[in-house]
């Protein structure tokens, strides 16, 4: 293969990362996906004990336990949560957080379901391999 | 006698296969025995001991072949400090884990300054494959194959810093689909030294020459890049994320297609009889045989799993691990092992032991590809109706599959540790020849 062919492609392939790179980077941010100032400590709580190498958001994540983005439905109120984090269980240890710092990583688990998770209970799939809302 | 720069980095790399090894056991048993080691080293530290432990082997490894083939136009010092970097990077690390300091994202769970020392690595090396790669005429295709790896885990790396700056740690949707974006990307890159390690092998293992500087071997790396590029979008696809990164990841994933029928014709012509018998004794050969099967079925799987109706299904099981720590395991690593070992032993026979070994390491590796698909399955299953039992209960019933995983696992550690320990005596008492 020539080598002004081979610079061509490169060169291209290159320009087309960081192109898509800048498109995403400019995306505007919807609304539902921005977090407070609150829910934004929670996700430096998230990070600092490291909660996404057992638990997942949106299934990304560790699989030990369960899918925290809908967590309303598993754990419906502010004081279990507390209870469940500072008390752990057979599985999962205890972490000393203060009332504020379990407020703000409910907060931050709360608004993972803003923008509505995608699962098969409320998505279908489709013949051509895609998937549509139910 | 010119030594070889790469000796060093492998060392490195061999200690680090043995320690994700026994770790990932470790990690392994917190699903047959709830609480283990949980009061002195729990799944969240253990998991990401392991993970990391993986990404260097694999990472380290792979420059440490490529820079034990590029015999000319590096720079040695530039080199020793990327390894300096890295395994300081590697050290550090780990006791954040134990000391369970977090803070960062998955796969570089200790926070950005420890991550930050394996950027500067890459810009090193990427500096030093620069300049061999403009130092080398006639260029093959496995020279733009280490020129593209090393320069997109510069910027996939970076990339992966992107969370730091304010306005997208405060975006969900942009964080995870950027996050995704770099590390589904930085695979690619890595995957492109390895692919270029395999080919180099090939070459000199002979019989390839003419794959290697044929069109269509320039087609499959142009189509890789641009995989690399593109098909990361299948991560995301169960995010509330932008619709063209679906549709662009979905699109992109399914010219794995061509790769997929090429690589199943070719895997087919690697074993005519007469090679069979005169490669039999080669560990090499053997390694990259494993590699291109792994190729297969793994590349079978992704395909699957890259559309988005079965994705709705797989996605957050361990289907997604079976994927993962196959391809790491059964690709990356295979190739990897094919490389030291030639470094090491050349084409001298594989021992009896070590052909007991090498088969160990397959079937148990199978065996664990099969728990992990197993385990997905049942998830999938409980995704499916609903979730209608408890999480802890679904888990219950994954039982034997984690059970089958814990121990094929704990084989699997047995025999690439014997292989990889023999690869390390060796490498450490013996100069490899430049060949
Ligand atoms: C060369 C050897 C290995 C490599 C390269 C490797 C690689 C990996 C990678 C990349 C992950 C992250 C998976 C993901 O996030 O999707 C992982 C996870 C894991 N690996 Fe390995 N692995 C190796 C050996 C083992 C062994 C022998 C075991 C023992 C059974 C093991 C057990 C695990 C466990 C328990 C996890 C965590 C899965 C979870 O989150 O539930 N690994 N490995």
């Amino acid at each position: 293969m020539k080598a002004t062919h081979i610079h061509l492609i490169w060169g291209t392939l290159l320009i087309s990362w960081i192109v898509y790179l800048g498109v995403l980077l400019a995306e505007p941010v919807k609304s539902e996906s921005l977090l407070n100032q609150t829910e934004q400590q929670g996700k430096q709580l998230w990070q600092k004990h490291n909660c996404q190498s057992c638990h997942q958001l949106f299934g990304l994540g560790g699989y030990l336990g369960p899918d925290l983005t809908s967590i309303q439905n598993k754990i419906p109120n502010l004081d279990a949560f507390q209870i469940l984090v500072n008390t752990g269980n057979q599985t999962m240890p205890a972490y000393n957080l203060t009332p504020q710092e379990a407020d703000a990583l409910y907060q931050f688990l709360l608004a993972q379901n803003r923008p509505g998770p995608i699962t098969p209970l409320n998505h279908k799939a489709d013949l051509n391999g895609w998937i549509s809302k139910k | 006698m010119q030594k070889s720069l790469g000796k060093l980095y492998l060392i490195f790399g061999l200690f680090c296969l043995i320690l994700t090894l026994f770790f990932g056991v470790m990690a392994a048993h917190s699903y047959i025995i709830p609480g283990f080691w949980k009061d002195l080293l729990g799944f969240q530290q253990l998991r990401p001991i392991h993970a990391s432990s993986a990404l260097f082997w694999i990472l380290v490894s792979a420059n440490g072949l490529v820079i034990h083939f590029q015999t000319k136009s590096r720079n040695k010092w530039i080199d020793n400090f990327a390894l300096a970097l890295l395994a300081i990077a590697y050290v550090s690390m780990i006791i954040a884990y134990v000391k369970q300091d977090f803070g960062g994202r998955e796969y570089w769970e200790a926070g950005w300054p420890f991550s930050s020392l394996v950027l500067a690595a890459f810009v090193l090396l990427f500096i030093n494959g620069l300049r061999f790669f403009i130092g080398t005429k006639p260029r093959k295709v496995y020279h733009w194959m280490w020129l593209s790896g090393s320069s997109f885990l510069v910027l996939c790396m970076a990339e992966n810093f992107l969370w730091l700056i304010p306005g997208i740690h405060a975006d969900t949707v942009k964080d995870l689909t950027l996050q995704w974006k770099a590390n589904g990307a930085f695979v690619g890159a890595w995957n492109q030294l390895i692919y270029g390690v395999s080919f180099q092998l090939m070459e000199k293992i002979g019989g390839k020459d003419a794959v290697v500087e044929s069109k269509t071997a320039y087609g499959m790396f142009f189509l890789g890049l641009f995989n690399l590029i593109f098909n990361w979008g299948h991560h995301v696809y169960l995010v509330p994320t932008y619709a063209y990164v679906k549709f662009i990841g979905y699109t992109v994933s399914m010219t794995e297609w061509i790769f997929f029928i090429r690589i199943f014709t070719d895997w087919k012509k690697s074993l005519p009889a007469e090679l069979f018998k005169l490669r039999k004794q080669e560990g090499t050969y053997w390694f990259l045989v494993a590699s291109e099967t792994w190729i297969m079925l793994n590349m079978g799987l992704a395909i699957l799993m890259s559309i988005p109706a079965i994705n709705l299904y797989t996605h957050g099981t361990h289907i997604t691990v079976a994927h993962s720590m196959g391809a790491t395991i059964g690709i990356n690593s295979m190739i990897l092992l094919g490389g030291i070992w030639f470094m090491a032993f050349g084409n001298k026979p594989m021992s009896k032991w070590n052909r007991f070994w090498f088969w160990l390491s397959q079937s148990s590796l199978l065996v664990l590809w099969l728990s992990l698909l197993m385990a997905g399955i049942i998830k999938s299953i409980w995704n499916s109706e609903g979730q209608k039992h408890a999480f802890a209960f679904m888990m219950q019933q994954s039982g034997i599959a984690f059970k089958l995983f814990a121990w094929s696992g704990s084989l699997l550690m047995l025999a690439l540790g014997a292989i990889g320990i023999q690869l390390l005596l060796k490498l450490i008492k013996t100069e490899p020849k430049l060949n």
